[in-house]
């Protein structure tokens, strides 16, 4: 017992005096949870602050151009700037490409007409969009959608218009009606989140949404300092040394996984209280921990081994520090990648969505989603516990075994 | 007290250690002598079950290395080339580490610990990360955790690398005392030549795997007093009128006068009989009392480039 609390205390010692590995471990994937948790809630909640720059220039002779432009200005997160009527095209595109303006949308002059056509074929090319390609994707959508959803009520409230003796004879409320058409909500339409304990009516935040991503990248994190330390003190040959002490390989494996155990478990603590305390702090949405502490724990603690079993295997594996940090980075970056951490699984080609199934980033992330998005308990989480667990049995009997090789050939532990 | 019997190990197609036969004196001090790639670092990982071997025979102290290897550990220690040690961490943070993994602990731990640092001569700098610490205090840092455990073998691989002499000093007089007062086996393996020289009683000259000379101290430095002359056209007569005199030996191309107190009159005596015939003297080694010498003699200076 004397030996096992001398083996770990030595390497708190060293870690807690690794000011980089602490970075590495603590402070950099607070910030980045702090930094894509607002940036991407405030561009995606319901009350976003974040107002992307959009020109308007409504060369329409008639008066729907004007109802377009109002509409607009109604719909999703875009400042609209109105341009003169007779704005040159070439001029809109110059500030498209400095980034003062991210779209435009110019109204041809003969867009009323169009609307008014009663053949129902309107001249194609009424309304031309223009768009930054910096852009994400996603927000590129974001204004084609608004802007056919606000041309739609334009030509609806043209049609409403049109037929509005009819409607009369009929008995129909057509202020109620043109009004409905142009509200910025439907309530016909409700939205529910539907998760394992039922149906729950709160929009999901960003908050809920990133953090598990980053946790998880963070945890597997460990893979570098793990390297970094496991290989320094097989070069310097003081696992030799230990070794010649009767301190076993087991030990030795042990030594490494229980201090950097706990540091994930700190780790995950960090993490999950920045987005708790921190993130509203800032003006953020809180992050909600789901209803399952066990279920939290078990899953936290599954990955951790899992994630210090790869590290382990890394270390056995490489001849460097360097190479180790190398290899380590590269992996945690594909397994990140194909995990669903950086782009969501569900957008995935169908081959890459199979191979996610193969990162035990995607069975934690999963498992961090069922906890804090679905309501999910112990029971909820055990598939991905289960998986993680075996992977880090597999990992770590490996690493056992290289390094066992490694001994024999005589590159000592 | 430490007993090899056709010991050898091989990595890939490379012989280390070939059919080695070799014994360390119980008490004594033996200098490991050898060229690089030799085989000296890997015998002694060996001699502590860090490395298998391939096959052979190993006594420590009265245990064989198959099945009693925990006990070989217990009663030996070797201090590594490398500084293997924990460079973020104070020396009393080092030595309380290796002193815990030695079994030891509260008033025990504290007086070994006392004692390593007093003979490590690092008691101002305890408490500073080694990390600071210049190339002799390290090598003394590393010496001195292995002597935590007070071992009954201590094995030494190049012990004063890279130190200056007031360290390189200090270590081979730590070296000598522990072997006087304790009785501790020493095995002292070193490139240093003047080191081994002056510490060892016994001298083990290895190279490419095998013992190429092993022998006391005294003995084997009288075997580097030797004179050797190179000699051409000797025929079998002068070969016999050579050979005839007391303390010298003769080969066609060579006539080694050994030494000691006859050896003046020994060379005369022979430089006597060759006078007037056909042999010619090309050459005159050795005779400088220089273990150096006598070590590139047998080894050959051919580069060793591992």
């Amino acid at each position: 017992m004397n030996r096992v609390f001398a083996i770990l205390r030595k390497e708190f010692l060293i870690l807690g005096r690794d000011r980089v590995s602490l970075m590495v471990l603590f402070f950099l994937p607070a910030v980045f949870i702090l930094i894509m948790s607002l940036a991407m809630g405030e561009l995606f909640s319901g009350h976003s602050r974040v107002r992307i720059p959009v020109m308007v220039v409504n060369g329409d002779e008639g008066p729907r151009g004007g109802a377009l432009v109002e509409t607009l200005r109604q719909a999703g997160p875009f400042e609209i700037r109105v341009g003169a009527a007779g704005a040159d095209p070439e001029e809109v595109k110059k500030l498209l490409r400095t980034g003062e303006i991210r779209f435009a949308c110019l109204i041809r002059k003969d867009f009323s007409a169009a609307v008014a056509a009663r053949d129902g074929r309107e001249a194609p090319g009424s309304i031309r969009l223009m768009m930054d390609p910096t852009v994400h994707r996603q927000a590129q959508e974001l204004f084609r959608l608004a802007v056919l959803g606000a041309a739609g009520k334009v030509r609806l409230a043209a049609f409403l218009e049109g037929i509005g003796p009819l409607l009369d004879v009929a008995g129909v409320d057509r202020t109620a009606l043109a009004d409905r058409a142009a509200a910025s909500d439907d309530p016909a339409v409700t939205i529910s989140y539907v998760s394992g304990s039922g149906e729950d009516g709160r929009v999901p935040n960003a908050v809920q949404q990133s953090v598990p991503s980053w946790i998880v990248f963070a945890v597997f994190f460990i893979v570098l300092p793990i390297g970094n330390a496991f290989i320094a003190e097989r070069n310097q040959g003081t696992f030799s040394r230990l070794v010649g002490m009767n301190v076993s390989f087991g030990l030795l494996l042990m030594g490494k996984t229980i201090p950097y155990f706990l540091v994930n478990q700190i780790q995950v603590a960090a993490m999950l209280a920045v987005g708790v305390w921190i993130v509203p702090l800032l003006g953020g949405a809180a992050l909600s921990l789901g209803s399952s502490p066990a279920g939290l724990a078990l899953l936290s603690a599954s990955l951790s081994l899992c994630a210090i079993a790869m590290a382990l295997l890394v270390a056995a594996l490489g001849r460097t520090p360097e190479q180790a940090g190398t290899i380590g980075g590269i992996l945690n970056l594909l397994l990140g990648a194909v995990g669903g951490v950086m782009v969501p699984v569900f957008v995935m080609p169908h081959a890459l969505q199979v191979l996610s199934n193969l990162s035990p980033m995607a069975w934690g992330l999963q498992g961090y989603l069922d906890l804090f998005l679905r309501g999910g308990g112990v029971r909820d989480v055990l598939p991905e516990a289960g998986l993680l667990l075996a992977c880090a049995a597999v990992l770590l009997g490996a690493a056992f075994f290289v390094l066992r090789r490694k001994a024999g050939q005589g590159g000592v532990v | 007290m430490i007993v090899l019997e056709s010991l050898s190990k091989s990595y890939g197609r490379q012989k280390a250690l070939d059919d080695l036969s070799l014994t360390f004196r119980e008490g004594a001090i033996t200098g490991l002598l050898g060229p690089n790639g030799a085989g000296k670092t890997t015998l002694l990982s060996i001699l502590m079950g860090i490395l298998p071997r391939d096959r052979g025979q190993v006594v420590v102290g009265g245990y064989d290395l198959d099945g009693r290897l925990e006990d070989i550990r217990r009663i030996s220690c070797l201090v590594p080339q490398n500084l293997s040690f924990y460079s973020a961490l104070t020396a009393r943070e080092n030595l309380s580490f290796f002193g815990s993994l030695c079994g030891l602990s509260g008033r025990a731990l504290s007086e070994r610990m006392g004692g390593a640092v007093a003979a490590a001569s690092l008691e101002s700098f305890l408490d500073k990360r080694v990390e600071t610490y210049s190339g002799g205090m390290k090598r003394r840092l590393n010496l001195a955790i292995g002597l935590l455990g007070r071992p009954r073998v201590l094995y030494l691989d190049e012990p004063t690398v890279g130190v200056d002499a007031q360290s390189r000093t200090w270590i081979l007089e730590t070296i000598r005392r522990i072997n006087r007062e304790d009785g501790v086996t020493v095995v002292y393996a070193s490139h240093y030549m003047d080191e081994v020289e002056q510490v060892a009683d016994d001298l083990v000259i290895l190279d490419e795997g095998r013992v190429v000379l092993e022998g006391g101290r005294d003995t084997v430095l009288a075997e580097a007093d030797a004179l050797i002359l190179d000699v051409a056209g000797m025929d079998a007569i002068l070969l016999g009128r050579v050979r005839d005199i007391g303390g010298v030996t003769a080969t066609e191309s060579a006539v080694i006068i050994g030494a000691g107190p006859g050896q003046a009159s020994a060379l005369k005596r022979v430089l006597l009989v060759l006078e007037g015939t056909e042999a010619r003297i090309s050459g005159l080694k050795g005779g400088s009392r220089s273990l150096e010498d006598l070590f590139l003699r047998i080894t050959t200076r051919a580069l060793r480039d591992e």
